[in-house]
């Protein structure tokens, strides 16, 4: 066989032509290369940029989002804390998320438990007729729930029919957050709990239920989030109850109210930002990852 | 014997004293009398649904304070399209707070949400300046009344003199190309179509046919195309924010808009059209719902109060409608408020129920393309 070239005596010492691959190929590894960065970039930019500049100027002191700075100032928290409406919307809406997320959770995981589990006549009907709720319009539910609600049951609106109506568009997203979880979970786990005798609700609360508790934490802050940034259907059906974004958008009718809504939406940002690392946290800690890149391919696994 | 007669007298007295007495609470509490009720006489709960502006704690604190046993609960809408809506879908409520050149305020009227006022409980009901009665709903062809007007406005031109060297003098100069891209209009079809109609120079331009109404699409379409309006606003903050910042040098919008404008150092004015000044005009309605007449009656002579009216005019600038108000206001906001007084050939900002249907659409058009 005969050897290769570069390995010929005297041919190593020879002087080489500098190899460059051509152009496309380069400009691809270049893409490649820093082009998932430069998207990373703009990506978080489109999300974030927004918030950060309502977060800025909530410390403007002016009514007005646009430049020049006219000085550092939190008397938009002061006057927005102090504001009795805030703190009555502020409240509320926390009282109906509270109430809402777990409830969504529970139903919407008893909801994912038998469509991916069980085969039977009709699965797919019931798990599509679940789902539809989230395709449907917020305005329209809402509407439709004040209907029901009033016409029909003849009850006065408040936060309680709030409750009813959010339950219905977030059980939805729970379930398919669930579905998914409970589809990736290994069935012959549950198989070999079956076999050693466990009853059905024994596996699914020594079995299944430890497995998919990060899933069911990010599902249960994200049904929180949802409830309580919830416009339409809080609009429509909490009647004489004050809701935190009915009181937000209510309150931008008047030009002076914006840096108070904006000192609010930072403040309930920041929350929601927490509320997220939580879900991090929790969905990491007991996935044995290590580098920050397992980490979030656990979660990002545990949440979609 | 005589002790079973004396009981029985007694029995009787009782019940007659109960039956006087049961009469003369009705009559305090009643809902046809003509006297306003004292404060202590009313109590229950009084369901408002309003603008946002009802719910702030000072202005209806001053209620709060005179009625203690009236429990008050807010229900706080953005436009009067929202408020209809939840009344359609069978939201109830006592009091409602809307304006007369809001079309759903009318509708609502039309489909029976609205009961007539009984202007003799109305304390200040004399009191008010003369252009509120000839209004929609404060008085109706029937003779009817269904508000009681507190505040309204005008709707003229808002510009940055250091921009827009000359004076706007008319509605077409919000169409002129020479501002294009830093023109601005609401985001509201029954005002749009209105100033685009007289901007055309219909004279009629709250009942326009369709050859008109088309004219005026034509006009919106063009000016789209061209990028006139650098967006279509639909509250305060936007357009203090977009002429603060110079991305917009001329709009339609109110005083107020100016004068805040001019607080942030910007050399804005407020002008009005000669084709027509449009007014705008808010109050209180009953609604045909109504649980608890007494309070609304008190809560309607409370925001009619110059107490309350006084906190309208200062805090948000509006004109107010009981003439009252100018003996309690600062000085400085006397002369402005005096204005209404002779007010006479405004035309309200507003298009007839009938046909809206067809305004709303080719607003939704104008949008879309």
């Amino acid at each position: 066989m005969r050897p290769p070239l570069e390995d010929l005596p005297g041919v190593a010492a020879l002087p080489r032509e500098r190899t460059r691959r051509p152009l496309p190929g380069r400009l691809s590894r270049a893409v490649t290369r820093h082009g998932g960065v430069v998207f990373a970039f703009v990506f978080v930019a489109l999300l974030y940029v927004p918030l950060l500049v309502l977060a800025l100027f909530s410390f403007n002191d002016s009514i007005v989002c646009s430049f020049p700075w006219r000085g550092f100032t939190l008397k938009w928290y002061a006057e927005a804390l102090g504001d009795e409406n805030v703190v009555t919307a502020i409240r509320n809406s926390l009282v109906v998320a509270a109430v809402v997320a777990p409830l969504s959770v529970v139903l919407g995981t008893l909801a994912a438990y038998p469509v991916t589990r069980f085969d039977f006549r009709f699965r797919g009907l019931a798990s599509g007729l679940i789902a539809a709720p989230i395709a449907v319009p917020w305005e329209i539910t809402g509407v439709a729930a004040l209907i029901y609600f009033v016409r029909i049951l003849h009850w006065t609106p408040s936060w309680g029919t709030v409750i009813l109506a959010q339950t219905v568009v977030t059980v939805p997203l729970v379930m398919l957050i669930m579905a998914a979880a409970l589809a990736r979970f290994r069935k012959e786990l549950e198989e070999a709990a079956r076999d050693l005798g466990a009853s059905r609700l024994q596996v699914f609360r020594h079995v299944i239920l430890p497995q998919v508790a990060p899933s069911l934490v990010a599902s249960g802050l994200l049904a929180f989030s949802w409830s309580f940034n919830n416009f339409e259907i809080s609009f429509f059906n909490g009647g004489f109850d004050l809701l935190m974004p009915v009181w937000a958008y209510s309150t931008l009718r008047h030009a002076v109210n914006l840096p108070i809504v904006n000192a609010v939406g930072t403040l309930v940002s920041a929350a929601e930002v927490l509320l997220i690392a939580c879900a991090y946290v929790i969905a990491t800690s007991r996935s044995g990852a290590r580098t920050a890149k397992e980490k979030m391919e656990v979660f990002m696994g545990e949440v979609g | 014997m005589w002790s079973q007669t004396l009981r029985r007298a007694v029995a009787l007295l009782a019940v007659v004293a109960a039956a006087v007495v049961g009469a003369a609470a009705c009559g305090e509490s009643g809902t046809g009398g003509g006297a306003t009720q004292s404060p202590g006489t009313v109590t229950g709960e009084v369901r408002i649904l309003g603008y946002e502006d009802v719910t702030n704690p000072k202005y209806i604190g001053g209620f709060k304070e005179q009625y203690p046993d009236v429990k008050v609960r807010i229900s706080a809408y953005e436009d009067g399209d929202q408020g209809l809506a939840k009344l359609r879908a069978g939201f109830q409520c006592d009091v409602i707070n809307w304006c007369v050149d809001e079309p759903a305020s009318r509708l609502a009227l039309k489909l029976g949400y609205l009961q007539p006022i009984d202007v003799s409980r109305i304390r200040d009901w004399d009191r008010i300046f003369p252009v509120f009665y000839k209004l929609p709903l404060v008085t109706e062809a029937d003779g009817n009344h269904y508000l009681v007007p507190t505040e309204a406005g005008i709707t003229g031109i808002v510009y940055n003199t250091r921009y827009v060297k000359e004076k706007p003098d008319s509605w077409a100069d919000l169409f002129d190309p020479r501002y294009r891209g830093k023109a601005l209009m609401m985001d509201f079809p029954a005002t749009a179509i209105q100033v685009g109609a007289l901007a055309l120079g219909f004279k009629d331009s709250l009942n326009l046919d369709a050859q008109q109404l088309e004219a005026v699409k034509r006009l919106y379409l063009d000016a789209k195309a061209r990028g006139q309006f650098r967006t279509f606003y639909s509250n305060d903050s936007e357009i203090i924010d977009l002429m603060h910042s110079g991305e917009v040098v001329i709009g339609i919008g109110y005083p107020d808009n100016a004068e805040r404008l001019r607080e942030l150092g910007d050399p804005v004015e407020f002008a009005t059209a000669k084709e027509g000044v449009l007014l705008w005009a808010g109050g209180y309605s009953i609604s045909a719902s109504c649980r608890n007449l007494d309070a609304a009656y008190a809560l309607l002579n409370y925001y009619l109060s110059p107490e309350a009216e006084k906190f309208e005019a200062e805090h948000w600038g509006y004109y107010v409608a009981n003439r009252d108000t100018l003996d309690v206001v600062r000085a400085a906001e006397r002369e402005r408020l005096a204005e209404a007084e002779k007010w006479q050939n405004l035309a309200l900002a507003g298009p007839p129920v009938e046909g809206y249907d067809a305004w709303i659409r080719l607003w939704q058009e104008v949008k879309r393309q």
